[in-house]
């Protein structure tokens, strides 16, 4: 009786440590991609050079955002929007985050209240977006985003 | 001079043949990726119960889709459209497929020029849209779906 025991134990052990494990690692994922989601709602609240630093770094090379027209900008015209003042974002919040971690991505979906303009036209009030993040070199960079006009 | 063009000969192998091996990598991954596509695809022109059962395979359980109306629907939600007869595509042609590979991750774009009733509602004309595909159990699975009207050039 008593090996018995000791074996579902350990039968439940293996199946259970590694499970708490994965949550504990996403768990700690979710917290940095929070951040970076901080650090780009920052940067494009402070826009012009500050917000085009701070975007060469949380982009990754191929980063391609598809805007609410389904046009597409790559790194280099998000940049320039910044540094020529093409893009300004006067107010910008976000609303009903949900993160999902695979492995080293981050798969992000929320709502944006927003008023300003990209790449020289105006953005939606509200849209809803996607954001996928790609954790190389120890750090989450920003690979695409696309967001969608919420029709009322 | 010989050991030195050996050494030189040695970094240039182990420089490439790592970043040969992840090309091969790549590809392979992104033929498997564009299969699931085309899949989805299928069932997206056959509906009811063939695409139920191709979409229930090829879609995670957290599955979300966010149409050009700005909904975030589930997985339950596109399956029962699907068995209602409320969803059903005529037609659907992709364009400017780009597929990216990040290990056990595709970010998929394109354009669909498709016609057709999604949850009962019709459409006809142009998206950009977005598949994630993360490979699970040793097969890709689309994860989300995000797709945005395409705006017609303003006409002179």
């Amino acid at each position: 009786m008593k090996p018995r025991f000791v074996l579902m134990a350990l039968v439940i052990l293996a199946l259970a440590v590694p499970t708490f494990m994965l949550a504990q690692q996403n768990s700690k994922a979710e917290k940095e991609v929070r951040a970076v989601l901080d650090q780009i709602t920052a940067a494009n609240l402070k826009g012009g050079d500050e917000a085009a630093a701070a975007f060469d770094k949380l982009f990754a090379d191929d980063y391609a955002r598809i805007t609410s027209d389904g046009a597409v900008h790559n790194k280099a015209d998000m940049l320039n929007g910044f540094r020529t003042g093409k893009t300004k974002i006067e107010t910008l919040e976000l609303s009903d985050i949900k993160i999902r971690i695979y492995g080293h991505t981050a798969v992000v979906t929320g709502i944006t209240n927003s008023k300003g303009v990209l790449v020289g036209t105006n953005i939606p009030q509200q849209t809803r977006f996607t954001r996928v993040l790609v954790k190389r070199g120890g750090r989450w960079e920003s690979v695409l985003y696309q967001n969608t006009r919420i029709v009322p | 001079m010989k050991r030195s063009l050996a050494i030189v000969t040695l970094v240039i192998l182990a420089l490439t043949v790592p970043a040969s091996m992840l090309a091969q990598q790549n590809s392979k991954a992104e033929k498997e990726v564009r299969a699931v596509l085309a899949q989805s695809d299928q069932a997206n022109l056959k509906g009811g119960a063939e695409a139920v059962a191709i979409d229930d395979k090829i879609l995670t359980d957290d599955w979300t889709r966010i149409p050009p109306n700005g909904a975030a629907l589930t997985k339950a939600d596109i399956l029962n459209g699907f068995k209602a007869g409320q969803t059903k595509y005529d037609s659907l042609q992709h364009s400017d497929v780009k597929v990216r590979i990040y290990g056990h991750t595709a970010v998929v774009t394109g354009v669909a020029t498709e016609k057709g009733m999604r949850l009962g509602n019709s459409f006809s004309g142009k998206t950009r849209w977005t598949r994630v595909f993360v490979k699970q159990g040793g097969d890709w699975k689309i994860v989300l779906f995000q797709s945005t009207t395409l705006a017609e050039p303003a006409k002179q």
